[in-house]
């Protein structure tokens, strides 16, 4: 019987165009993807996973059909729902009911029948991919062979029991309640577990939580190939790891407890069993009974003016609004939104797991960034529900026939629409208020709430609900409806993709907007307006459609609507349309004006091609001789109101090579031309080219060796209007920062231009691999110093000149400050020689000032950024204090962080000068009294002060591992400083993030991983793989010896260029101080990537009689060495220290931790050990490598728990 | 005020022919309009109340275009559907004075007047704090018929509106229709005859989307006088009185058939000549029977 159901099922669904549109639309979308990926439309190919690998990967194929299943929520909730929900909609269930089916085969009948179509609908996304792959055009070399088991094992594993879950949670909720709203309110909580998940993953101690919270099961795949190289993300399939098998068994669970209740529970009665309130039966009908009114119908004549009209639009409206809270649909997605907001609070702004203070902008961003997903749920969902719902309750033929024009019930319920997304940010900012106060900060910017929730968001909203309402008047089927929403937010992700990335034609662009405490939204403002009403043109446009087009009446149909539309149109309507269109498409053309015109606009591909001819055209000029500039002279003219700086200076400059040199390659901005570029001896400019702003200068007399001769020029920036992508910021109201390569002139072919992805590379003809920098020892690359074949130390001083309520920075010291025609300047003078790199500030700062020991301690700041002051000056001292002693003293007597905007997050360390944005560090809030609690300023302040050293004192050449030379040791330094600090518990978590990050940043590697030693720039190795290696080098190599090894190395290369200092010199010189045991691991630190696949196998303790516990535990340990693919070798012999140990817990503050009471240093050779040490405390966990020291995929099986066994027991 | 339909044709996008070549000239009172189901009155009524538009043909009231004019035709109708639902989760008072305000009633007090006094005549003052959602059919059929007389309407136009009803309220409803319906159109479909038999001056019967028959039922039944048999028969005979002569109704009757004939002379042994009734015409017309009244 209950196939029979099925199969009816499948027969009905099959004829709905409903489902053929669904899987159209998924095929359709699936194929895009492929093609995108593929490199079908632009050279700009989406990034899903690691762009190095192939673009069908089992991985990727996996990742996408499970996204795909959490759109599909909103087709199996049409899907399940209809099945479920149908016969009591159209009171169907009295018939069906008294048939002699079983309720069970009615149930499963139509569960199999509605799962069927819904797998059906996701079949759409495979079939798009496997066909989007075989596309001839794509790009080839991506495209791994075809696996059936890649598509299979996702579709049984994620897919299949993602329908599943769903499916049984809303199906049997709809027969059960017979109502839509627990359908609604289950798919809602389903989607809230999922993006509640994703939250959870900025923590590594929650990320387990994420992994088993998600019950699509995305985040806990993400939790297993989370350090896949690109070797095991081509091959392999998706891993059924821990993390995935109990996920899968724990929603399957969830499913199958839905899906037996709702075949327990479901019977054929005529009421709802579950959820059915009882109609109250109003007893007390009204008792005024005697005063029932007489009789008689007097007329009264109706009135039809204005002022009925508006009388009816608000009573209307009122009735609408009053309805959407009498909502259940609306309630719950708003209550689960509000609760989504106050468990989301604890994600707010957190860096290697360290809060954030609550300001309001943090607040907001986070509130409001998770908050948007809620709220286009909102607008997709009820602008159907607000046009159907007198359709729904065929209330439709009275309201329709009522003697309003239809504007009336149109804009009213538009107009509800967009009360609501208000209604909820009033609450967010409720919210915000609250969170703020429940962590004790109480400066709450009242003002910022309103403007970026109600000015910026508000808006925003607005128009989508504009959108999405005209949308459903249009198109006139809810549930595609919804569906066009969707199209239309992939559109937004997918645009650019295609190669659509002018803002023009995104309804809804230009919202966004970057805030800054320090400059608010000044510099966007312009742009906000233009954007903003450009699409409230183009709004009014379509509201005034979708007056034209609103449905009314019965048995409509395309052609009924188009003639309605037709009588309906008249002269003001004629006269409202045409305005608004030529307001749309003035401020378009303004907007154009901007974007095209005052500023460049090009697709993602011209700048590929650009970057392409570049190489081609002058990559044969790369390793020409330059000459030097030895010192830099000149003038900065900030106009932070205009947002314009002028500049004008003088290079000397001098061949200190040994040949003649007859030409120079100058590089300048094609937009900002210098005024003037003056050179000191004859010239000619042999060739112009302003597209790549390239000029080639021919000296005659040719420039001989130990020639010396000057440069000057001056030239200006200015912030032209808006551009397609945002606005310029170079200059800015409040905490402007420029570096002097993006205005001075620079010289040379700059490789940093050329095109770096293999494919995009090979698309336009060029080598797959850039040239790799030249090796640590090649004399010729270290003639260059790192930061450019420019110069190598500079003689520096400049005037730098400002708005009077502005001061002006730029390293080197203060000589002089004087105010001149209503501008306030600065002159600079450094008097050592520096590298070619500067800044120039200038804001309104607050200024913090210590002289300590002799050097002038500053710290300019946003006057309200006053939290983590002193933890930053006291990192400076500190820093001082112990750099000095490692390597030798602080070589300036002034050292300055300046704050500027949070535009970019980073902080960048000048001579004497420190940037340092308001994002980190200024705004964190750190809890001195929790040891676990990273003291981030601290340690941002360590690493920027290392850099004083690394590389202002000793620099790498222009080779690889230079990059380490810098940035590595000043991670080093800074970590090391913290352990000293801070001690080991801090700095335990911090290393574990450090591992996170080197782990995740190799499995994101999209080229090779280099070792040490070949490093070329690659972040995860020169910060976070140095940061966690040189700190375990340290540790076994005895800290002074290490320290020590430095201190010769920077005592030797201090200042020097020609050659300049390389690692492998660093190598020798630590390998120098290491005992020769030890050798083979700073071998394993800097020339090979190891691996270490340390494991715990078994623990147990006796207590003694004495109180004491002997504890006895086998470790094994295993290394191996991986590829630059991450291909591992089969495991080395080993011969390795390592250590063991020990951890017991901790009350402090009443809290329980977990702190190692016994660690060992011990060499191991076998791949099982057995050890056993005595302890005074009651032990927890025993294992290896307890403070994860050493490079482990895999850490969490490195200590078991240990077994307790009493001594008698052991006895007897 | 006249309503002139004029030779109105519709067809459903599933081909259904609905109406075809409709014309009806229909004055003030009360006009009943019958029909099987299926026959096409729901569309006709909904043709006229400006919710759908015809393929072809004009309709005017009073001079108004329904179809390009629909403001003004809706500034003085009345319409109850067949078929409705109301806000669950809105009082009756609550919901009529809404839609009150949205028929123009823009006083307040007026408005409350105006409210007492329908829901009363639909007896359903005392009932007016509940929820719509908790009504019964006959209630909700009586809101229904209430908020169609808002305004003083010119033209009003109910669809089956005796549906759900009992026998006392249907009273009810006849007596308050009757009441108003002399100096307006009044435009009743239904498929119970008596309904136009207590009620209305004008009638019509449709059938396949055609009208049958337009006329006064009093002339209607005037003109089959004498001309309506009724027997009792057994099932065997029934067959050949349905074969031999125009059957106009069956109906079983202790067991055998009760049938009604048309015919001018006695047509069986034990038939008697009866008095025809509406509910003969209604018959004789959709059953095609020749009446010799329109040849």
């Amino acid at each position: 019987m209950w196939k029979h159901i099925v199969y009816f099922e499948l027969h009905q669904g099959f004829k709905k165009v409903s489902i053929w549109v669904y899987f159209l639309i998924f095929f359709g979308l699936s194929f895009l993807i492929a093609n995108i990926l593929g490199g079908a439309f632009t050279g700009a190919s989406i990034v899903i996973g690691n762009q190095g690998t192939n673009i069908n990967s089992p991985l990727l194929i996996a990742e996408l059909q499970t996204v795909f299943s959490i759109f599909g929520v909103l087709i199996c909730a049409a899907i399940f729902g209809n099945a479920g929900y149908r016969d009591y909609e159209i009171n169907m269930h009295p018939l069906f009911f008294t048939k002699p089916v079983e309720p069970s085969s009615y149930f499963l009948g139509r569960f199999v029948g509605s799962f069927t179509l819904s797998l059906f609908v996701q079949l759409g996304i495979v079939l798009g991919l496997v066909i989007g792959f075989l596309m001839p055009y794509l790009d080839q070399d991506a495209i791994g062979a075809f696996r059936l088991d890649a598509y299979l094992q996702p579709l049984f594993v994620m897919v299949m029991p993602n329908i599943f879950l769903v499916g049984s949670m809303l199906f049997t909720l709809a027969v059960l309640s017979r109502r839509m709203l627990p359908t609604y309110l289950a798919s809602v909580i389903l989607l809230f577990g999922y993006l509640t998940s994703s939250n959870l993953t900025s923590d590594i101690e929650t990320r387990w939580i994420a992994a088993l919270l998600d019950p699509f099961g995305g985040e806990a795949v993400s939790e297993l190939v989370r350090y896949w190289t690109p070797s095991e993300r081509d091959n392999l399939l998706i891993p059924l790891g821990k993390w995935l098998l109990l996920n899968r068994i724990i929603w399957l669970s969830v499913g199958a407890v839905f899906f037996g209740l709702g075949l327990w529970k479901f019977s054929f009665s005529h009421e709802g069993r579950l959820f059915n309130r009882k109609l109250k039966e109003e007893a007390e009908e009204s008792s005024d009974e005697q005063q029932e009114p007489e009789l008689g119908h007097k007329p009264i004549k109706p009135i039809f003016n204005s002022t009925s009209r508006w009388l009816q639009f608000i009573t209307q409206l009122r009735i609408e609004i009053k309805r959407a809270f009498r909502d259940p649909y609306f309630l719950a997605i708003a209550g689960t939104a509000a609760g989504f907001l106050l468990l989301n609070q604890s994600a707010i702004g957190k860096m290697y797991g360290v809060n954030t203070l609550p300001v309001t902008y943090e607040v907001l961003s986070v509130l409001s960034g998770s908050f948007a997903l809620f709220m286009l749920i909102i607008i997709t969902f009820y602008s159907g529900q607000i046009i159907w719902k007198e359709r729904e309750l065929r209330a439709d033929q009275i309201m329709d026939s009522l003697p309003v024009p239809n504007w009336i019930p149109m804009i009213s319920k538009l107009v509800a629409l967009m009360i609501l997304p208000g209604l909820m940010l009033a609450v967010l900012m409720i919210v915000g208020v609250g969170i703020q106060t429940w962590r004790g900060f109480f400066d709450y910017e009242i003002l910022l709430y309103i403007k970026k929730l109600f000015i910026l968001d508000w808006t925003r909203y607005m128009l989508l609900c504009v959108l999405a309402f005209t949308i459903q008047v249009l198109v006139n089927h809810k549930y595609l409806g919804h569906f066009l929403m969707i199209l239309y937010f992939m559109f937004g992700i997918f645009a650019g993709q295609l190669g659509l990335n002018h803002t023009l034609y995104y309804y809804g662009s230009g919202s966004g907007a970057p805030y800054s405490d320090m400059n608010n939204f000044a510099p966007y403002i312009p742009r906000l307006i233009s954007y903003k009403l450009y699409w409230a043109f183009f709004a009014a446009l379509i509201i005034i459609i979708s007056n034209l087009m609103w449905s009314r009446g019965t048995a409509l149909n395309i052609k009924s609507r188009l003639s309605m539309a037709k009588i309906r149109m008249n002269n003001y309507v004629g006269y409202g349309l045409a305005g608004f269109t030529v307001l749309f498409i003035l401020t378009g053309s303004y907007i154009f004006y901007n974007t095209n015109i005052l500023n460049e606009y090009h697709r993602p591909k011209y700048y590929e091609q650009r970057s392409a001819d570049y190489e081609k055209k002058y990559k044969k000029y790369k390793n020409r001789l330059l000459p030097k500039i030895v010192s830099v002279k000149g003038e900065v003219h900030l106009f932070p109101t205009e947002s314009r700086v002028e500049f004008s200076g003088t290079y000397k400059m001098k061949n200190k090579t040994g040949s003649v040199i007859d030409t120079i390659h100058s590089n300048y901005s094609a937009n900002f031309p210098y005024a003037k570029y003056d050179w000191s001896i004859d010239n000619e400019l042999a060739e112009r080219d302003s597209v790549y702003g390239w000029s080639m200068y021919v000296f005659d007399p040719p420039i001989m060796p130990g020639d010396e001769f000057f440069l000057e020029f001056e030239g200006e920036r200015k912030r032209k209007g808006f551009s397609n992508g945002g606005v310029d910021m170079t200059v800015v109201e409040n905490g402007t920062l420029i570096f002097s390569s993006q205005i001075l002139p620079t010289f040379g072919y700059d490789s940093d231009r050329e095109l770096r992805q293999k494919r995009t590379r090979k698309k336009y003809g060029l080598d797959e691999e850039k040239d790799p920098m030249p090796a640590y020892n090649d004399p010729e690359g270290l003639k260059n110093g790192i930061l450019g074949d420019d110069a190598d130390w500079v003689d520096y001083e400049m005037t730098i000149s400002t708005d009077p309520d502005q001061i002006a920075i730029t390293p080197g010291y203060l000589q002089s400050e004087w105010n001149e025609n209503g501008r306030r300047y600065f002159y600079y003078k450094m008097d050592q020689p520096i590298h070619n790199l500067f800044a120039f500030v200038s804001g309104r700062y607050a200024v913090m000032k210590e002289r300590w020991n002799g050097i002038d301690l500053e710290i300019l700041h946003h006057p309200k950024h006053i939290y983590n002051l002193e933890t930053m000056m006291n990192s400076m001292k500190k820093s001082i204090e112990y750099y000095s002693e490692l390597y030798g003293p602080y070589p300036y007597r002034q050292c300055r962080i300046i704050e500027f905007p949070r535009y970019s997050a980073f902080a960048v360390s000048f001579p004497n000068t420190i940037p340092f944005s308001e994002a980190i560090g200024f705004v964190m809030d750190v809890d001195p009294e929790d040891p676990e609690d990273l003291d981030m300023p601290f340690w941002v302040t360590a690493h920027e002060m290392g850099h004083q050293w690394w590389p202002h004192q000793v620099s790498g050449g222009n080779v690889q591992g230079s990059a380490f030379l810098s940035e590595g040791l000043s991670e080093y330094s800074a970590v090391s400083l913290l352990s000293k600090e801070k001690g080991e518990k801090q700095l335990r978590k911090f290393l574990k993030y450090e591992l996170d990050n080197y782990l995740m940043g190799r499995a994101m590697e999209s080229k090779h991983e280099p070792s040490i030693v070949k490093t070329e720039g690659q972040q995860y190795i020169h910060y976070n793989k140095a940061g966690l290696i040189m700190y375990t080098l340290s540790d076994f190599i005895g800290r002074d010896r290490f320290n020590k090894a430095l201190g010769e190395f920077i005592d030797r290369f201090r200042y020097q260029s020609e050659p300049y200092a390389n690692i492998g010199t660093f190598i020798e010189t630590i390998k120098n101080n290491t005992p020769e045991n030890l050798k083979y691991l700073v071998h394993d630190t800097f020339e090979k990537i190891t691996l270490y696949k340390n494991k715990a196998k078994e623990a147990s303790a006796i207590k003694n009689l004495d109180g004491t516990y002997s504890v006895t535990f086998t470790v094994e340990a295993k290394k191996v060495y991986a590829d630059s693919l991450g291909e591992e070798s089969p495991p080395a012999i080993l011969n390795d220290w390592l250590e063991v140990g020990i951890l017991g817990e901790t009350e402090i503050d009443g809290v329980e931790h977990e702190i190692p009471i016994y660690v060992e240093k011990v060499i191991i050779t076998d791949s099982l050990s057995t050890y056993t040490f005595t302890v005074d405390q009651k032990p927890t966990k025993a294992g290896i490598d307890p403070m994860n020291k050493f490079v482990d995929r895999d850490i969490d099986d490195n200590m078991v728990r240990v077994q307790i066994v009493s001594s008698k027991e052991k006895e007897s | 005020m006249r309503l002139l339909i004029d030779n109105v044709s519709k067809t459903y996008s599933n081909n259904v022919e609905a109406l075809k070549n409709v014309s009806l000239d229909i004055g003030n009172g009360m006009f009943g309009l019958l029909g099987p189901n299926g026959a096409g009155k729901s569309t006709l009524m909904r043709t006229i109340a400006g919710l759908q538009d015809a393929d072809s043909g004009t309709i005017t009231v009073g001079g108004i275009n329904v179809e390009t004019d629909k403001q003004a035709l809706r500034e003085i109708l009345g319409y109850l559907p067949q078929e409705f639902g109301l806000y669950p989760k809105v009082t009756t008072v609550e919901l009529f004075d809404h839609l009150a305000v949205m028929k123009g009633i823009t006083e307040k007090s007026e408005r409350e007047k105006l409210t007492k006094s329908l829901l009363a005549q639909t007896n359903l003052w005392k009932y007016r704090n509940r929820k719509l959602g908790t009504f019964s059919g006959g209630m909700k059929q009586r809101f229904g018929i209430a908020q169609a007389l808002i305004g003083s309407p010119k033209l009003i136009i109910v669809d089956e509106p005796t549906a759900g009803l009992d026998p006392t309220e249907r009273n009810r409803f006849h007596n308050l229709l009757s009441e108003i319906g002399e100096n307006v159109i009044v435009i009743l479909s239904t498929h119970i005859v008596e309904d136009v038999s207590d009620l209305c001056s004008h009638m019509a019967i449709i059938k396949d989307g055609e009208v049958r028959l337009i006329g006064e039922p009093m002339g209607l039944i005037e003109g089959l006088t004498k001309q309506v048999w009724t027997g009792l028969v057994d099932k065997k005979n029934y067959k050949n009185i349905k074969n031999d002569y125009q059957l106009i109704s069956s109906k079983l009757y202790m067991g055998k058939v009760q049938v009604r004939v048309l015919d001018d002379r006695q047509p069986m042994e034990g038939f008697e000549q009866t008095s025809p009734e509406i509910e003969d015409i209604y018959f004789a017309t959709i059953n095609e029977l020749d009446t010799g009244s329109e040849s």
